[in-house]
């Protein structure tokens, strides 16, 4: 259960950072099909970071047999802990944004959608921080700290080898 | 940083106003200005930018087109848009209701690659007797615009023009982000331009001056813009944000005989309510049929005079 949580904040982190990829790069008002896309590159890249994780898991299990497995399990589960207030509030900002009135949905922006962006590296990092110096065995920790460091720059490994802009004129990068 | 800081995009392109042709500019002249100022940042900003001695004109375009692509998410992000057609709507049906002429004619100044006149040409559903034209004095910007509304199927045109020196006649003009560019006399020529040319209405919007401004400028120019330029000039916009007092006694000085309110200009307790506020302009004649039909609204727009 708590890998499955784990794994579905990973994949809501994933998705959003699809969109923010994509967010103002393109200057045109009809967007759906383009955020879409990125959305879903979001998503497609995230389950295979999951995957991934989850595989290199199961090697260390192997390895380092129920102990290791019990210490990344603790793990996971504090980190679903910090991921889970922050992704809570960034969730119910976000469909406060998207439902409510204009007034509402600006306050929702400026109290939270925006700082929490900025602080979304900071929370991720010292979220993973905090669990590897509290975990039991190195896999533990190196698990977090790897997965955290990932995630941390997640919008800038589905960026990497694309375009950045489209649909401008007379702009030469 | 203070309000004296120009800002960056203003220094690195040099139109002369009455042609509107662009000069060329030298990075020296753009360095002893900033050195002037103590702004190191952009002082960086500018030796990151490739090129000699004199900016290249297509790089520094492409910066400011870059620039303006982000802030086109803050503005979506902020609802622009919606913000004033919130105030536009309300003014068409009385200026409906009192002129002859048609089509109403709204111009925005300053409008850069055009999402707020896009906007309201894609969603603003104001009536086929409503004509929407742009104009910025930067035609790279401008260029952008048409080419956007164009491929988008969207009625509304875009040209090459001083704010200062307007041949356009409009019903309506309206800004978003740019009042805080002009400062002092310009402040109130700019007002005093759009006056002279007969415009019935004004509705400028601009972020609003507080405490709170330039850090909330900051965390969402961190969050959200990449383009180094975009990130230090929109932090510096918040800083330069122009008070109620120097809004309302620029606009009554230049843009007489029309007069002059702040919708949520009002301080308030907590200034993140409230990020932005709009300098509302009528002739006297239309003030309060105008406040009629602005409705509940109308308690967060302050008494013309
Ligand atoms: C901060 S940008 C705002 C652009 C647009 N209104 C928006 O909200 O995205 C300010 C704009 O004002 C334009 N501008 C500044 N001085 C001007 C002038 N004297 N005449 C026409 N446009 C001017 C600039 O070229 C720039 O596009």
């Amino acid at each position: 259960m708590t890998l499955l949580l784990l794994g579905v904040l990973a994949f809501i982190d994933g998705t959003l950072c699809g969109f923010r990829a994509a967010a103002g790069r393109n200057p045109r008002l009809f967007l759906w099909n383009y955020y879409a896309a990125s959305m879903r590159r979001g998503a497609l890249v995230s389950v295979f970071t999951i995957v991934l994780f989850l595989g290199l898991g199961l090697v260390l299990r192997a390895f380092g047999g129920e102990l290791v497995w019990a210490s990344m399990t603790a793990a996971a589960a504090k980190l679903v802990f910090v991921y889970g207030i922050y992704a809570t509030l960034v969730v119910a900002a976000l469909g406060l944004y998207l439902s409510s009135s204009f007034d509402f949905g600006v306050l929702a922006s400026v109290l939270v959608l925006g700082p929490f962006t900025l602080l979304r590296p900071v929370v991720i990092l010292a979220g993973a921080a905090w669990v590897a110096a509290t975990s039991d065995t190195l896999a533990a920790a190196g698990m977090a700290v790897s997965a955290g460091v990932v995630m941390a720059n997640f919008e800038r490994i589905l960026t990497l080898g694309r375009p950045p802009w489209s649909g401008l004129e007379g702009h030469s990068r | 940083m203070n309000a004296d800081w120009p800002e960056l995009s203003d220094l690195l392109l040099d139109t002369d106003l009455d042609t509107l042709a662009r000069k060329p500019v030298s990075r020296g002249a753009v360095r002893a200005v900033l050195r002037r100022h103590g702004m190191r940042t952009a002082e960086r900003i500018l030796d990151g930018i490739p090129g000699g001695e004199v900016l290249d004109a297509a790089t520094v375009d492409g910066i400011l087109v870059r620039a303006h692509c982000e802030l086109q998410r803050l503005s979506y992000e902020f609802r622009n848009g919606q913000r004033l057609l919130q105030l536009l709507a309300p003014m068409l049906e009385v200026l409906r209701a009192k002129l002859p002429q048609r089509p109403l004619r709204i111009v925005d100044i300053g409008c850069g690659m055009g999402f707020v006149l896009r906007w309201l040409a894609a969603y603003g559903a104001l009536g086929d007797d409503v004509e929407l034209l742009g104009c910025d004095f930067n035609p790279t910007l401008i260029a952008n615009a048409e080419k956007l509304a164009r491929e988008e199927g969207l009625r509304c045109k875009f040209r090459v023009a001083n704010a200062f020196t307007l041949e356009q006649q409009a019903h309506v003009f309206l800004s978003t982000g740019v009042i805080h560019h002009f400062r002092g006399e310009a402040l109130t020529g700019f007002f005093r331009s759009q006056a002279s040319v007969g415009a019935a209405a004004m509705l400028h919007c601009d972020i609003k001056a507080s405490w709170a401004a330039p850090l909330g400028s900051w965390i969402f120019h961190q969050a959200r813009m990449r383009e180094p330029l975009a990130r230090h000039d929109g932090v510096l916009s918040a800083v330069r944000a122009h008070p109620c007092e120097v809004l309302l006694s620029a606009s009554r000085e230049g843009g007489s005989p029309l007069r002059f309110a702040l919708f949520d200009g009002k301080p308030s307790l907590l200034p993140i309510l409230r990020t932005m506020n709009t300098l509302v302009g009528v002739r006297a004649e239309f003030a309060e049929p105008f406040r009629e039909r602005l409705g509940p609204l109308s308690a967060r727009l302050e008494p013309f005079s």
